[in-house]
């Protein structure tokens, strides 16, 4: 009573929820129900599901590769675009919005196309490959064959993930008051000091969120790597995708399995946007 | 038509803010001033008023009309916003019409209203264009017009001049009297800058934690704060702790003054206030109130001086006197000039 | 482009990173491009001989025709749902005062990273699968999945434009001159938002044409969308492949085209200032 005496004029919370039912509606309906079928069948076979996954190698070793992919991409592409982030905020508005036109580019690109590209480039016959082995005598098997790696991957997942980043850490750097850039530079600190005394610990909170984002993107991804690499590569989405395929495959396990791969993900980016918000 | 507010109580869920036990009334054609720090409630008060919040108890009254359960939109008020809320995809002269239509004004009525508005704030020649390519003195102006151009039973300003610029503020100061007495009309005025309050207002209410200290014209404020609170927000003010001891005694810190009779009993503990420029230079600490010292910090204002008089003591008192007075050996507080009051609310 | 750096100094390495960056960016959109209009790609650096004989395959080959033609339409009903649903869902979110709503705008906008396509996905084969719900492979059902997919991005977009327009003010305003609801939603929100809902709808037609992860699981037979056909394509000539992704990144060029030029537009009339 003292609440609704409070805070807001008449028309609110019921017309807001009235306008906000047919979204949330659908995704009651073609999110949450679907997911509710996935938690189901994995508590159908009881324990059956998990006991079978954890005794298994193949979940193990994709889990570890999963994991390692994650954190390779979200180095690099973290990495990378901060680099550009920070060159990118020292250029002119014009400029720096053709830029981030380009960079934006493979935000939406269907992973196919990425992943078609890469292997023209790296692929066995790619141009890098043949160029490398032309200049430098580089063996190209082994060479695309590290490619098809969760190195490689992570190396190929980067390029939609970087501009996310960029995208991110952009405005904050714009944004950034350079003075104390200049204060710390007067008062004698190398530019270098500058930025990892200055200005690294106020980005730490938006490079983080920005990092476990990335992170649990490229660890849920599949289409990419299917691209390129079909189902050779033992990463868990790529397994899971082979059981869904597959019509022969236990329900129970392979429910299970959507169900880890799906916390894994949602732990990672609540990490993010836990210690994204702690500052 | 007079705007009036009865024991107004208003709580945020899960707060401590809020307003408590609010009584004011503007009567037709009255500017009254809100002024208090920021968070002390007067924004919530204007929020209770144009209905944005509802408030726990009390009543709101426009003319006869309790208009506690009215929703915003049939309250009739005109309100300008901090940062004056004109919508950004209508021009200056829709802004303007906006009110007008809402009413179901018909075209051949609005349109001589709207000119009309708009030559009122001197913007005729804008009428068309956008309200982003106004600078923010013409973008306040248009927020006036659209405010009175419906004939509003009252008019709420939110900080009005708080995203102006220093030079413009005085203009606008001006431009809302003009508007304000032409149209009449009872006016509430939201400000954390007491010049502005004290400059513009017919009177006062001075806020704090919720509550109203006092509500007076600038005059008796000055001159008559009712406590400490109020006598350090409006204008300069030395302050002393002191205990009553008779009807024109006190005894402080520099020692037992005569001081101006006053109601409190003996005993009591107070607040002692003497304005600096209340404060007159003397030759020599020879009678009543009189102390040696020297001037510590003098500062060349223009018109006047101020200065900081050490007493031999060691207390500090800030002192006004004309630019051409020469610092003084020794200071007289005027009996008269010495001010007993309330300590706190 | 002076070159000045944060604190004023201009700087190499920075500039270096950025053209590296670009190249990166950009050889594998090249390769791809060059490749469809070579007529021998094998073992070599770059192709050998020009011809546009891919492309007229790809115009003969009724698979893809008919995917394109699928893909369009799934794309604009995707569109057209997802204005429709989002908007109201974005003024409800961008106002929400209770924390419920404003949590439930956070939950949506992290759903498609916290729950990997192909999970998602493999929970559509079981839910509409079954006897009550047998939609799996139907054309609307595509449309909803990827309604569910794009929502969050667009609501993303329309609620930061609503909080950076000050709505709330704007709504105060017009309810004090006396607007009842429906007026203010008319009359102040959605005209506020056009610009928004433009680019963000061209955002969502993007992300509608490029989907596969999700698509790949749920489309049947019938309703293929493009990328679905095109996986197929890469296991062939690779002249052909390279012209059948042209397709897809020409469209996703478009959108991006557009969407800047939405952006530009949205500056100059100063509904967002960012």
């Amino acid at each position: 009573m003292a609440y609704r005496a409070g805070l807001t004029s008449r028309s609110g919370a019921g017309t807001r929820a009235m306008l906000a039912s047919p979204g949330l509606l659908l995704f009651g309906l073609f999110f949450f129900v679907p997911l509710g079928f996935v938690a189901y069948e994995a508590a159908a076979g009881g324990t059956r599901g998990l006991s079978t996954l954890l005794a298994s190698r193949t979940f193990w070793f994709g889990l570890a590769n999963s994991l390692l992919l994650g954190v390779l991409a979200a180095v690099l592409s973290v990495a990378v675009g901060l680099a550009v982030a920070l060159r990118l905020a020292r250029m002119k508005e014009q400029a720096r919005m053709a830029w981030q036109f380009l960079i934006a580019l493979p935000l939406t690109f269907s992973g196919l196309i990425v992943a078609y590209g890469f292997i023209l480039a790296f692929g066995r016959a790619g141009f890098v490959t043949l160029s490398l082995e032309a200049l430098l005598g580089v063996n190209p098997v082994a060479f695309s064959q590290a490619v098809y790696s969760p190195y490689g991957l992570a190396f190929v997942y980067a390029y939609y993930l970087t501009p996310r980043v960029v995208m991110m850490l952009t405005p904050v750097l714009v944004n950034f008051d350079t003075a104390q850039l200049a204060a710390a530079e007067s008062m004698g600190a190398s530019r270098i000091r500058t930025l990892r005394d200055i200005l690294l610990p106020q980005l730490k909170a938006p490079m983080i969120s920005a990092f476990a984002l990335v992170a649990a993107v490229a660890i849920g991804a599949y289409g990419t790597a299917l691209a390129l690499v079909g189902t050779q590569v033992n990463i868990l989405p790529l397994q899971l995708f082979t059981m869904v395929s597959d019509a022969g495959s236990d329900f129970a396990v392979t429910a299970t399995l959507g169900l880890v791969l799906a916390a894994i993900c949602t732990l990672v980016m609540g990490i993010g946007e836990w210690a994204g918000a702690k500052k | 038509m007079t705007l009036a507010l009865e024991n107004l109580h208003f709580n945020y869920p899960g707060a401590g803010a809020g307003v408590r036990d609010i009584s004011l009334e503007i009567r037709d054609g009255e500017l009254l001033a809100v002024i208090g720090p920021s968070g002390c409630g007067k924004s919530t008060i204007l929020k209770l008023i144009a209905g944005f919040l509802m408030p726990h108890q009390g009543v709101i009254r426009i003319g006869d009309q309790d208009v506690s359960s009215v929703p915003p939109r049939k309250r009739d008020l005109g309100i300008v916003f901090q940062n004056y809320a004109l919508f950004p995809h209508m021009s200056i002269a829709e802004n303007i019409g906006y009110p007008l239509k809402l009413r179901n004004v018909p075209t051949a009525e609005a349109w001589p209203r709207i000119r009309e508005a708009l030559e009122m704030v001197g913007l005729a020649h804008l009428a068309d264009r956008p309200p982003r390519s106004l600078s923010g003195g013409q973008q306040q102006r248009v927020a006036l017009a659209r405010a009175l151009v419906f004939r509003p039973r009252a008019l709420l300003l939110d900080e009005p001049l708080s995203a102006l610029d220093a030079a413009m503020r005085g203009e606008m100061r001006d431009e809302i009297l003009r508007l304000q007495r032409l149209y009449g009309i009872a006016t509430l005025h939201i400000t954390h800058d007491q010049e502005e309050a004290l400059s513009m207002a017919n009177r006062v209410a001075v806020m704090r934690e919720g509550r109203v200290l006092q509500v007076d014209t600038p005059e008796a404020l000055y001159a008559r704060p009712v406590n400490r609170a109020v006598a350090t927000f409006v204008g300069h003010a030395n302050l002393m702790d002191g205990e009553v001891l008779a009807e024109n005694r006190v005894r402080t810190p520099l020692g037992d003054l005569a001081c101006a009779r006053h109601a409190f009993s003996a005993g009591a503990g107070v607040s002692v206030l003497i304005r600096p420029e209340a404060i007159r230079p003397v030759a020599a600490a020879d009678g009543v109130n009189r102390f040696a010292g020297t001037v510590t910090r003098n500062r060349f204002l223009g018109s006047l001086r101020r200065f900081d008089f050490a007493l031999s003591g060691g207390a500090k008192l800030m002192v006004e006197v004309d630019h051409q007075v020469a610092p003084p050996p020794a200071i007289e507080l005027p009996p008269e000039a010495l001010l007993v009051i309330a300590s706190s609310s | 482009m002076s070159g000045v750096s944060l604190s004023g100094r201009p700087t190499g390495i920075g500039s270096a990173v950025l053209a590296l960056y670009a190249v990166y960016l950009v050889v594998p959109m090249a390769l791809i491009l060059i490749g469809s209009f070579g007529n021998a790609w094998s073992n070599t650096l770059l192709p050998v001989g020009v011809t546009g004989r891919w492309y007229e395959t790809l115009a003969t080959n009724a698979a893809f025709q008919k995917a394109f033609w699928t893909s369009l339409w799934v794309c604009f009903a995707t569109v057209i749902v997802s204005v429709l649903i989002g908007a109201p869902l974005a003024y409800a979110v961008a106002t929400a005062k209770s924390p419920g709503m404003a949590m439930l705008g956070r939950i949506i906008y992290l759903t498609p990273v916290a729950a990997p396509a192909v999970v998602l996905g493999f929970g559509y084969m079981l839910a509409f699968s079954t006897e009550t719900l047998p939609f799996l492979g139907a054309g609307w059902l595509t449309v909803a999945a990827h309604t569910v997919v794009c929502l969050p991005y667009l609501l993303q977009t329309l609620v930061a434009d609503l909080k950076l327009q000050g709505i709330e003010q704007l709504e105060q305003a017009a309810e004090s001159l006396g607007a009842p609801f429906h007026r203010r939603f008319l009359d102040i929100v959605l005209p506020g938002l056009v610009h928004s809902i433009a680019s963000a709808a061209i955002l969502v037609a993007a992300l509608s044409i490029g989907e596969f992860q999700l698509t790949n699981l749920i489309a049947g037979f019938l309703h293929r969308t493009y990328p679905i056909v095109l996986l197929q394509a890469f296991y062939g000539a690779s002249g052909f492949a390279c012209a059948a992704t042209v397709v897809l990144l020409t469209l996703a060029l478009i959108s991006a085209v557009a969407g800047a030029m939405v952006a530009r537009k949205a500056t100059f009339s100063g509904v967002v200032t960012a």
